[in-house]
């Protein structure tokens, strides 16, 4: 049981879907050849959830579809795809079907939000964040 | 005297923890029977009658849920010091199951003490 462990098996899941490029914490750069890229990031935890020491992760995914200037309309119809409910390419499919094993109870992929343009590294990209609850 | 966290605290049943529960009470009561006679003056008095406990814990299914209708051996721990516990017999008198799409299954029973319940003495 830890946050490694989680990680990784989230990076090992977001990788089942084809041609994303997971990584388990934030790279120091993105190769342009690696897009999408999807990015796990903890945003936040609770302690003593349980008396046996349950604790609440509160996960971030962040999924970067191509750099801005130069994205197309098909670069954002690519991304409804990653943002259905279900589907080959679909993010909840692929990280509630991660394999837990003895690291976490349960997996949920809560939301999105901020879809849109982000900064990374000091570049432009067109993206989502997906919100996931991690039950320990 | 010190206050303390209840971070730490636990229920067993039959000696084995219940996991996943995260918090619990315990409400014990005596009845006040009316000793009230014509040589009360108009006022009521009482004397104390017969004791009982009960309560209730809860928290995510973490396996089978218990069997209502059982008697148990019930221990309710404030922490994990030994004299921070409250222990007796007790029935299982209720379970109630909450499933939500946004979160855990939860359990939460509820029961009714019978005999002596022995409270923390620190």
């Amino acid at each position: 049981m830890s946050l490694a462990g989680i990680r990784d098996a989230i990076k090992v899941a977001l990788e089942n879907i084809s041609g994303v490029t997971a990584y388990d914490t934030v790279p120091e750069s993105l190769p342009s050849s690696g897009f999408p890229a999807a990015i796990v990031v903890p945003a936040r935890g609770t302690y003593h959830q349980t008396f046996d020491g349950q604790i609440g992760h509160q996960m971030e995914i962040v999924l970067l579809v191509g750099q801005v200037p130069g994205l197309s309309r098909a670069a954002q119809e690519a991304l409804d795809l990653y943002m259905a409910e279900s589907g080959d390419v679909s993010v909840v499919a692929a990280v509630e079907a991660a394999t837990l094993t003895t690291h976490a109870d349960d997996i949920q992929v809560t939301g999105y939000r901020d879809y849109g343009i982000m900064e990374f590294n000091g570049q432009s990209y067109m993206g989502v964040k997906f919100d996931v609850t991690v039950w320990t | 005297m010190a206050r303390i966290s209840g971070k730490l605290g636990e229920v067993t049943v039959a000696a084995a923890e219940v996991t996943g529960i995260k918090s619990w009470s315990v409400d014990q009561k005596v009845e006040a029977l009316d000793s009230s006679g014509f040589d009360s003056d108009g006022v009521k008095a009482f004397i104390a009658g017969c004791s009982e406990w009960s309560g209730s814990f809860e928290g995510n299914k973490n396996g089978v849920p218990l069997t209502i209708g059982s008697e148990i051996a019930l221990v309710l721990k404030e922490s994990q010091t030994a004299n921070q516990q409250f222990n007796g017999q007790a029935i299982i008198t209720g379970l109630s199951v909450k499933t939500d799409i946004a979160g855990l299954v939860t359990y939460s029973y509820t029961f009714q003490g019978t005999g002596t319940l022995t409270i923390a003495t620190a």
